[in-house]
């Protein structure tokens, strides 16, 4: 009773609350410095969020998550407001491109409560879903998680002492930022061919889309952390596939030095749409 | 193609107790709540202000009251030691006035008396319920029979009657005592004239 007095008293009841999904990260912790956590399979990173939404600073280091945790708890812990954080789990998920699921009305919420009942036969038990239909085809986007993995990492943090506001895939989230940036057109008139290369904390993400057909998909967790090579060896084969004239269109969640032009060599003819920005992904987790 | 990516896909754990917001109108509660407290806060100052204002006043009002009281008392203390005064005064010039019409009885019987006798004691009342009578005492020492009767001679010629005298010895003086009455047949003296008869030739 003396909690919901207190929301009541502090307009913190006419907020959304810190755990609800639903709502957007900025109108659940407005004025409030929050952090980003970038948990990769052998990488940490963390970018402290200001009450604007921009970026304080960050850091990303590679090796043990437990030797990490140690070293950035401190740090973390202290920028985020009563412990809330966002966290980007870039490993263990898997996005693949499924065809003739299920687009009924309600059908994105029965996947979180029975995702056997959208999937059908493709459901796997114990995974987690998330799913993007494309408009013009009967083609989509299937994000997975294994669930049990989820829960470790929310003990994980909540043995820390952090408190989860948001897990997301952060390579997923950016790819959808780039498909709905370069297709905001509605209809088939003006059909999109173009490679979208997403890329989060050294996860890579590429889907080629041919005339606004989802033609193929590589999704790689954990594919490089300095050296770029391994990441342009995965993106080396769309290179034949990829339409004359079509872009390349690259999003990361922060820039990587020399990565555009390494690509404009990589596909020599082809435009390179950077959308990078500093702070991108950690700013969409802030509107969104 | 139009892909829409407003929303990000949370993967968290469902939480079953999570709360919708409140709707926006009553955000008017906690308002009027604050409100109400900074309305009591500032009536309760601006009352408690006014209670500190009025008892300082009221303790300037009891504190000018006990000074104009002891003032008071000081000039009532005044006032009693001038009635006193006047009181003597009155008392005074009663005296004076009542002692003027015997002035020329007593100034004929000093006169009256030769070197060899001294008055011993004089005193003259009027008494109050016949005043035309006065009642003379005098004691004498003197070696002569006739002093006392030149003294008579003297206030007969004033024109008094003694009624009543009686004449005695006390311890080697001559005591008479007698009442005076006034010839009223006689024309009384005007002041001028007493005034003459008192003042020394």
């Amino acid at each position: 009773m003396l909690k919901y007095v207190k929301g009541l008293l502090d307009f913190s009841a006419f907020r959304s609350e810190p755990d609800d999904p639903e709502s957007a990260w900025k109108s659940r912790f407005p004025g409030k410095t929050t952090v980003l956590l970038n948990i990769g399979r052998a990488s940490l990173g963390f970018s402290v969020i200001d009450p604007k939404g921009k970026i304080k600073f960050s850091d990303r280091r590679r090796g043990e998550l437990r030797d990490l945790f140690v070293d950035f708890l401190p740090i973390v812990k202290e920028n985020a407001s009563d412990g809330w954080c966002a966290v980007s789990l870039d490993t263990r998920y898997v996005i693949s491109i499924e065809t003739n699921l299920s687009r009924k009305p309600g059908s994105e919420l029965a996947l979180r409560k029975d995702p056997r009942s959208v999937l059908h036969g493709r459901y796997e038990r114990g995974k987690v879903y998330a799913i993007t239909h494309n408009p013009e085809t009967n083609s989509s986007l299937l994000l997975s998680y294994d669930s049990e993995f989820i829960s470790k990492t929310e003990f994980t943090l909540k043995e820390r002492g952090l408190k989860l506001g948001r897990l997301m895939c952060g390579t997923y989230v950016l790819l959808r930022h780039a498909l709905s940036e370069v297709n905001a057109k509605k209809g088939t008139e003006n059909p999109v061919s173009a490679l979208f290369v997403a890329i989060c904390s050294g996860s890579v993400c590429a889907l080629l889309q041919d005339k606004d057909n989802w033609v193929e998909i590589r999704s790689r967790p954990d594919v490089f952390f300095d050296d770029l090579q391994p990441l342009i060896d995965l993106l080396s084969p769309f290179g034949e596939r990829l339409p004359p004239e079509a872009p390349v269109v690259l999003v990361c969640d922060e820039p990587v030095p020399d990565l555009p032009e390494r690509l404009t060599a990589a596909f020599a003819g082809h435009e390179i749409k950077d959308l990078t920005e500093p702070g991108l992904l950690a700013r969409l987790a802030y509107q969104r | 193609m139009l892909i829409d990516a407003r929303k990000i896909d949370d993967f968290k754990t469902e939480r079953k107790d999570l709360l919708p917001p409140l709707p926006m109108v009553f955000r008017l509660v906690p308002l009027l709540f604050y409100l109400s407290i900074v309305f009591v806060s500032v009536v309760g100052s601006v009352a408690v202000w006014h209670s500190r204002a009025a008892s300082e006043r009221y303790q300037s009002v009891v504190g000018r009251t006990a000074s104009l009281q002891e003032e008071i008392k000081q000039i009532k203390a005044k006032r009693d030691a001038l009635d006193d005064r006047a009181l003597e005064a009155m008392d005074l010039e009663n005296w004076v006035l009542g002692s003027m019409p015997l002035q020329p009885l007593v100034v004929a019987i000093m006169r009256s008396i030769d070197e060899n006798s001294s008055i011993v004691d004089l005193s003259i009342e009027r008494d109050p319920e016949t005043p035309a009578q006065l009642k003379l005492a005098l004691t004498l020492r003197t070696n002569s029979d006739k002093q006392l009767e030149v003294i008579l001679e003297a206030i007969r010629a004033l024109g008094y009657r003694d009624l009543s005298p009686t004449q005695s010895m006390v311890k080697g003086n001559l005591e008479y005592r007698a009442t005076l009455l006034r010839d009223t047949k006689g024309r009384l003296p005007s002041p001028q004239e007493r005034k003459q008869e008192i003042s020394p030739s």
